[in-house]
This record gives C-alpha cells, sequence and structure tokens, in this order.
C-alpha cells in the first residue's frame, strides 16, 4: 500500500488546503472553518474529520497514538492506526507520553499533555446549537451574532424536566469568551482538561466538513449557570480493579455474577499504573 | 413626564416588493395600499410618532393597513424600507437604530423592548415549557441564576393566572387564550422600558378583554405601543 | 488479566479481517472484473454516478472488492478518488453535441429527428426468465451475430447523430422563462464546502453524485404531494459526451485542445410550468426547465434529479423537497451510510456519561 499512495495518503495539493483550513481555525478559536473535507478509506461518522487532520500534520518523525473511547486496543482505534502506519510507515505507541500526535475519539488522555504535542479529536456533531436549530444558515447567523441564548436555553430545559444537568457528553463550551464550540462528545470530565491546555487541541468533523480548534493556552469554560455550577462525573469513592488508581474515569464493568467493578478507561495509563505498582512491590 | 420621548420614530417607511415606475411615481394613484401594476404592497408609508415614558399609544386600523408591520419594523422582525428610529435608552437617543448591526439589534430587542405578538406561535416556542419559554428572554437579558428566572417566571404567571403546576409545560398544550398570556409573561420578563404589543388579547378570556384593567397591573414604568 | 483486555482488540480484528476475504473465496468460483464489466452494466453505471468517477474497469473492480454491494464500491472509489491529484478541469461542454444512442421525449409527438428507442427495460413485460441460468456461450455468440448480421443503415443518417433540442424549439416560441447565459464558473463542492444560500451549480453537483433510491425517493415525496413539482419530460437522453482539456500552454487556443476520451451520460429537460416576474413587476405563466444529468445511463435517476432541481429553486414551497439544507445535506451515499454504521461503533465512554447523569437524577442530587 506505502508503495502505491502517496506519503499520508493524500496529494501535496490537498495536504495544503487543509493545512489553510486548521490554522484559520488556529487563529479564531472555537470558530468552525468549513473545509473540502476528502472521502477516506474509513467510513464517514468513524473519525474521517481526526484521520484528515492527522494525515496533513503528521511528519517522518512523529509518534503516533490513537485510542477509541480511552482504549488503544478498540476496533476504530486498530483501523485508523493501521491506516496511517500504511500510508505513512511512521512510529506508533501507546504511551501518552511518547505520542507527539494523538487521535483520540471521545477522551481526552489521563497524563497532562505538553506543548510538544497535538491532540487531535474526531467530532460527529461540530454545532452546539444543532439541537436548537436545526438549519446550518441559521445557526452561522446566531455565532455571528452570538446569539448564543439557545445553548442555554437548551440546558435550562434538561433542569425543568430532570432536575439537573444531562448533557451526558458533548457539554458546550465558549471559548477565548467568544465562540461557543462542542468539546466533541468527551464525558464531562475531559472539559476542564481544555482550559489553559498546553497542548494544541484540534476538532475535525469529517462528515459535517468543519474543523475548530483549540490553541494552547485559550481560555475554554463549560457552560452553566450562576447557581448551578458546571460539575464533572465523579468516580473520587471508585477505585481501578486493576492499578488501584482513583480520581480518574472510569469504565463500569458487569460481572457474570451481576456484581459491578470499575476500570481506568484510559487503558494505556492503567497499564502504566500497574506496571509502576509492581515495581514498588519489588 | 420627562421630556425625553422612550422612543421616536421618524418618517418610517415599509414596503413589500420592488416597486415599479408607476408606483414608485407619487402622483399614480394606489389601489389602497396596493400597486395594481406590479402588486407592491406600501405597508407603512411615513410614519412619525413619539411616545414618552409611562404613555401608552394605541394604533388602530382596519386589517392590512400596516399595524403589524410597524410592530415587526420597531422589534427588527423586518428590515424597514426607510425611516429613523431612536431608542431613549440607547446611547440616549442619539443613533438611528434602524441601521445598527445585527448584533445590537439583537442586544436592542434582548434588553429594551418586550413584544407580543397577535399570533402566540410567533412569540413562542410551542415544544419549549413555559417557563423555558420565559427563561429565554430572561437569559438573553443576561439574567444567568435559575433560582432567578424561576422567581420571576412564577410571579409573572401568577399575574396572568397560569397556575403554578402548568409552568414546565409546553404552550402547544394550551388553549389560545393561555398560550397568549405565557407570551405575556415573556414579553414582560426583562422588564423592558418598551413593551409592543400587537392585538394581544386575542382569544383571551373575558376577565382578560379589560386590555387597560391588564395593562395596568403589568406595568407603571414602561411605555407601550399596542393596536 | 488487563493486558488481555488491552491486548485482545487487535489480534480479533485481525482474524475478521481474513474472513471477509474468506467469505468471497469459500465457494471457489469468482467473477472477473471483464465478466462484472460485460454483465452488470447498469449496475456499474450507478455506481459511477454516485462515485462521481467515470471509470468502468475501477467500477468493476470495486464492485468485485465489495462483494456487490453498491454502497460500498461507491465508498472504494471515492476514497481512492481522494488520493488522485486533480490537474485539470474538461472544457465546458456543450449538451447538444451528445452522441445519441436514446432520445425520448413525453411533451411532443414529433421531435425534429424523431423519438429513438435506444434500450431500456421500459417496453419489455418484467417476466422473470427462467431460461437465464441455463445461458451458455454458444448462445450469445449465435444471438450476437444475428442481431449484428441485420444491423441496416437508414439512409440520410450516419452513425454521429445529433439532434436540436426540444427545449430549443420552445425557447423560440418564448414558453421558456428567458434568463440571461450564466458564464460564471460553476463552484466544485469537492474543493469547496457547501455555504447556504446554495448556486445551482453546486446543487446540480451534489444531486447528480447523490444516492440514487435518495434521490428518487425525495423526487417521488415532491410528485406524490409533499412538494409543487409535476414535471413533464420535455426530453430525455442517453448518450455520450466527447471530453477535451485546454493546452496548460496556449488554454485559449481551440486548436490545441486534447481530446482525453467520452464518457456516457444520461441527461434530462423536464418542464414545469412557473409564475416568472417580467419587466415593471408584473407576472407571467411561463416554463422553466428542471434538469438532471448522471453518469451512465440512469434514467430515473436524471429525472429525479430534474424534478429537485425545481423544487430547490422554489425555496419558498413549505415543503422538506424545497429546503436545500435537508435534501442536499441527506443524500449522499457515502455520508448517509457512514453515519448510520458509526452507530455499531462503541460507545462506552459517552453512554457511561449518560449512566452517571440519569443515575444523579434518580437519586435526585445536584
Amino acid at each position: 500500500m506505502h508503495d502505491k499512495y502517496n506519503f499520508a495518503f493524500f496529494d501535496e495539493g490537498s495536504k495544503k488546503e487543509i493545512r489553510r483550513t486548521i490554522l484559520k481555525a488556529v487563529a479564531i478559536p472555537g470558530y468552525q472553518v468549513p473545509f473540502a473535507s476528502r472521502e477516506m478509506p474509513v467510513a464517514r461518522g468513524w473519525g474521517t474529520g481526526g484521520l484528515q487532520i492527522t494525515l496533513v500534520c503528521i511528519g517522518q518523525d512523529d509518534i503516533l497514538k490513537v485510542i477509541d473511547q480511552g482504549s488503544d486496543e478498540s476496533v476504530n482505534a486498530v483501523s485508523i492506526k493501521k491506516f496511517i502506519k500504511a500510508t505513512t510507515g511512521i512510529k506508533e505507541t501507546i504511551d501518552t507520553e511518547e505520542a507527539t500526535i494523538i487521535q483520540s475519539r471521545h477522551r481526552i488522555p489521563e497524563e497532562k499533555l505538553r506543548e510538544d504535542q497535538i491532540l487531535v479529536l474526531q467530532v460527529p456533531t461540530p454545532e452546539p446549537l444543532r439541537n436548537f436549530e436545526p438549519s446550518e444558515a441559521r445557526t452561522k447567523e446566531l455565532h455571528a451574532n452570538q446569539d448564543y441564548t439557545g445553548a442555554w436555553l437548551m440546558l435550562f430545559e434538561q433542569i425543568m424536566k430532570y432536575g439537573n444537568i444531562s448533557t451526558g457528553a458533548d457539554h458546550t463550551v465558549r471559548v477565548n469568551d467568544r465562540y461557543i464550540a462542542v468539546p466533541s462528545p468527551i464525558p464531562k470530565f475531559d472539559n476542564p482538561k481544555m482550559d489553559n491546555s498546553q497542548c494544541l487541541i484540534l476538532l475535525g468533523a469529517g462528515r459535517e466538513k468543519k474543523i475548530h480548534a483549540i490553541p494552547p493556552y485559550t481560555k475554554v469554560k463549560s457552560i452553566d449557570f450562576e447557581d448551578m455550577p458546571f460539575k464533572v462525573e465523579d468516580f473520587s469513592d471508585k477505585v481501578c480493579h486493576e492499578c488501584g488508581s482513583s480520581g480518574v474515569f472510569m469504565d463500569e464493568i458487569i460481572n457474570r455474577d451481576g456484581s459491578t467493578i470499575y476500570k481506568c478507561n484510559d487503558t494505556s495509563f492503567c497499564l502504566k499504573q500497574k506496571e509502576r505498582g509492581r515495581l514498588n512491590e519489588r | 413626564m420627562s421630556d425625553k420621548p422612550v422612543i421616536d420614530v421618524k418618517h418610517l417607511y415599509k414596503q413589500f416588493g420592488e416597486g415599479c415606475s408607476y408606483c414608485r411615481n407619487k402622483e399614480n394613484k394606489l389601489a389602497g395600499n396596493y400597486c395594481p401594476v406590479c402588486s407592491t404592497v406600501y405597508a407603512c408609508r411615513d410614519i412619525s410618532f413619539k411616545v414618552y415614558p409611562g404613555e401608552i399609544l394605541g394604533i388602530v386600523g382596519e386589517s392590512g393597513s400596516g399595524k403589524s408591520s410597524l410592530m415587526k419594523c420597531l422589534y427588527f422582525d423586518l428590515p424597514s424600507s426607510g425611516g429613523e428610529v431612536f431608542l431613549s435608552a440607547y446611547e440616549k437617543g442619539s443613533i438611528n437604530v434602524l441601521n445598527e448591526s445585527n448584533q445590537i439589534k439583537k442586544k436592542l430587542r434582548d434588553y429594551i423592548f418586550g413584544m407580543i405578538y397577535q399570533n402566540p406561535y410567533d412569540g413562542l416556542r410551542m415544544n419549549i415549557s413555559s417557563v423555558g419559554n420565559i427563561a429565554e428572554k430572561c437569559l438573553a437579558a443576561g439574567i444567568m441564576s435559575i433560582k432567578d428566572i424561576l422567581s420571576i417566571s412564577e410571579g409573572l404567571l401568577k399575574k396572568v393566572s397560569i397556575p403554578k403546576e402548568r409552568m414546565r409545560e409546553i404552550p402547544k398544550k394550551f388553549s389560545g387564550g393561555m398560550q397568549q398570556r405565557v407570551q405575556i409573561a415573556k414579553a414582560l420578563s426583562n422588564n423592558p422600558p418598551i413593551l409592543l404589543l400587537d392585538e394581544p388579547m386575542i382569544g383571551c378570556s373575558v376577565e382578560f378583554k379589560d386590555e387597560r384593567g391588564v395593562l395596568k397591573y403589568l406595568t407603571r414604568k414602561q411605555a407601550m405601543l399596542l393596536k | 488479566m488487563a493486558y488481555v483486555a488491552v491486548k485482545g482488540g487487535q489480534y480479533a480484528i485481525e482474524e475478521s479481517i481474513r474472513r471477509i476475504k474468506y467469505e468471497r473465496l469459500k465457494d471457489k468460483r469468482f467473477v472477473s472484473v471483464k465478466d462484472i464489466q460485460a454483465g452488470m452494466r447498469l449496475m456499474i453505471d450507478q455506481v459511477m454516478s454516485e462515485a462521481s468517477l467515470y471509470s468502468k474497469e475501477l467500477a468493476a473492480a470495486a464492485i468485485k472488492q465489495g462483494e456487490g454491494s453498491l454502497e460500498e464500491a461507491v465508498f472504494l472509489l471515492r476514497a481512492y478518488r481522494s488520493t488522485l491529484p486533480r490537474k485539470y478541469y474538461s472544457i465546458i461542454v456543450e449538451s447538444d453535441t451528445m452522441r445519441i444512442e436514446r432520445r425520448i421525449s413525453a411533451a411532443f409527438k414529433d421531435i425534429p429527428g424523431g423519438q429513438m428507442l435506444g434500450t431500456n427495460f421500459d417496453y419489455k413485460h418484467r417476466l422473470f426468465d427462467l431460461n437465464i441460468e441455463n445461458e451458455t456461450l454458444e448462445d450469445i455468440e449465435k444471438y450476437v451475430k444475428e442481431f449484428e448480421d441485420n444491423i441496416e443503415m437508414m439512409e440520410g443518417t450516419d452513425e454521429y447523430l445529433q439532434f436540436p433540442k426540444v427545449a430549443d424549439y420552445l425557447r423560440q416560441q418564448g414558453l421558456l422563462a428567458e434568463f440571461p447565459i450564466n458564464d460564471e464558473a460553476p463552484k466544485d463542492v469537492t474543493k469547496e464546502q457547501l455555504s447556504f444560500p446554495t448556486v445551482r451549480s453546486e446543487r446540480l453537483q451534489i444531486l447528480t453524485r447523490g444516492m440514487t433510491q435518495g434521490v428518487n425517493t425525495l423526487a417521488y415525496a415532491s410528485l406524490r404531494g409533499y412538494g409543487t413539482v409535476h414535471p413533464t419530460v420535455a426530453e430525455l437522453r442517453v448518450g455520450a459526451f466527447p471530453i477535451y482539456i485546454a493546452d496548460p500552454v496556449a488554454p485559449e487556443d481551440e486548436e490545441e485542445q486534447y481530446y482525453i476520451g467520452e464518457i456516457k451520460v444520461t441527461e434530462v429537460e423536464s418542464l414545469i410550468p412557473v409564475m416568472v416576474q417580467k419587466d415593471e413587476g408584473k407576472k407571467e405563466i411561463n416554463f422553466a426547465i428542471g434538469y438532471g444529468i448522471a453518469l451512465g445511463q440512469n434514467e430515473t435517476k436524471a429525472i429525479s434529479m430534474s424534478i429537485l432541481d425545481q423544487t430547490l429553486e422554489n425555496k419558498d414551497s413549505g415543503f422538506p423537497t424545497s429546503d436545500e439544507e435537508f435534501v442536499l445535506y441527506h443524500i449522499d451515499s457515502v455520508e448517509a451510510t457512514g453515519f448510520i454504521s458509526h452507530l455499531k461503533l462503541p460507545h462506552y465512554v459517552t453512554f457511561q456519561a449518560k449512566l452517571n447523569d440519569v443515575r444523579k437524577i434518580k437519586r435526585g442530587e445536584n
């Protein structure tokens, strides 16, 4: 495959075009920049936005990590990693600290990311106002007018209906006090990691043909109310069954006997913690 | 009474259609407000008035005479075809707001105006709870506390006789009169200096028909336009 | 144990991939790409049209790789297309230069040049041929020879048939809404994202590469009642266009154009009555043309496209078929099938986050 296709799949003209989109996105934090999203050998909705960003940013010296829902070995992560490897031949890793580019679906790794790393997030629906207003032409206008009442109104309605905020993943954020944006469907637990992040975060929506960015050291605030502040999922009373960590995002595992145990969702972090634990025991 | 009008409208025009050489010539006769040649409708032609704090201005006219178009131009729902509007609450009445950007117009709608449409479907989101509808106006006007929004909503809904137990229901399930009353509560929730009412009492039940009575308890501070 | 949980995925995936190939080969028989090209003409046409890539060979190979799944074949070709540098735009084709194979009009019985049936299933009863299973090479050769021996050229015709367009006749009569010639270069939807309101060149491109059944469904809805368009097919043509590119050194020189091949297309011009604004604001009834074109022989799709072209021109009808975001965002095969199939991906984290909220609400916590 490597012989017949260009380095990183795309022709160089396409790469330049997408890079220009990324630069614009970095220049206007949180603003969704439209781009001519290419059809990829990976299905739409399976991370083609993230994949295109990764392919145009990657160079021969980069070290790649791909995770899906916290796992390096999930079907989607494996497939994307295999594809990038086949068209670039670059080195891959599961170690968050070693990676220079991390493409992720629905999670930000537990280990703190650095200035020399890029986090690429896959976005299914990049428009935070889409549930409020189905028309793209209209939501563009709302952004231009900074008319964001709809975002708060949707939260308010949830509170009226359920007595609490129930956004699950993809809780809308305000970037740099200007645009509202989706953080991609990461759990609320990961939202604070975006605020003033040291690493560049690029978010790509292939099917919807939009790229937005959170440049390093940018203010990112999850939307909330004065008397009902934003809260993350609480796992403080849970301990990982494997590595003994707590205070991280946990997967709930149901045993055959019906009992429940918890494990770190970030599997490579978990392995590392376990390894450290083993060394300490010696 | 203050000597500064809350709203000062000068030579406002609104037409639907491009117009043609026949109707642009003021000497030619229109059929009512309708050009017999190109079907352009002249809804508002050269309208000027001033309203002072605490005043109520009522506008009467046949149906199709442009009353609702005037309201919609003032609330920026429709672009005006010409004229000037000054608001004392914005830049001390020194700027024609019709020429301001959409961002500014949105702010003016959120902070300075309350609007009650003839048809509640224009003023309410029918699939969002009644209290959510009121919240929309409050949030737009910068009220970001749930407690405050709830206390404003409960107070206003009580005034318009919507029982507290029903405030989480969607207006779609309500009768026309109840919808209209939710709309009144929504329009008042940001305590606007100017209230625009476009036949607000259509469909309201008998005890609500006494418009002056209702308006009296709604507010004493605001200026109103009413048709 | 954690090691197994983390490392198990990759192995399972590799085995699954090995198994797809086995499923295709396990009967120890295969269809060659040439066989697909010979016998699956219309399938290839549909795939080329949705992939917006005109190559019968590649379409046949994609059908083979995708085990006959058209959405898979389209997907493969579109992805391959992303890797090809695009160096030229062809010179604009005037569509009356088509070398016609088939041409019918539903508007007029007698049209200059006459109706020409060409090939289509329309004129045949759809009786299932129970003998088709037993077709032999001998039968085929006999049939082909007999057919070819009986071809007679009509007097006064040559092989390259070109006819005037039915729409031109109506235009001369003053029955078609007049528009100034629009020489603006079309926008390329594969290089520039749609923005609303769209221009017609963008709409036509999205429609022509749309999912065949998706385009048909929406057009049918409009025809049946959820829309206003009931067209008359002024003309449906199937035939080939020669394609030229300009000399990169002398782009203006018409003598120096390069012929790069020909493409077969289906072209439809439908007539739809419309009110048009004349000078001084007066209104008048006239006909507008709904335009449909599709690579290969894709007649239903091309007609459907001509309907949707018109519903999208008439934005204020209030029907979803006139809502350009509704139509244009949802008829692309790769986008629709991709996003629906993504529901099979793990959603462990998002679901865990939702679960967390639901439990919190059930407990009545803030």
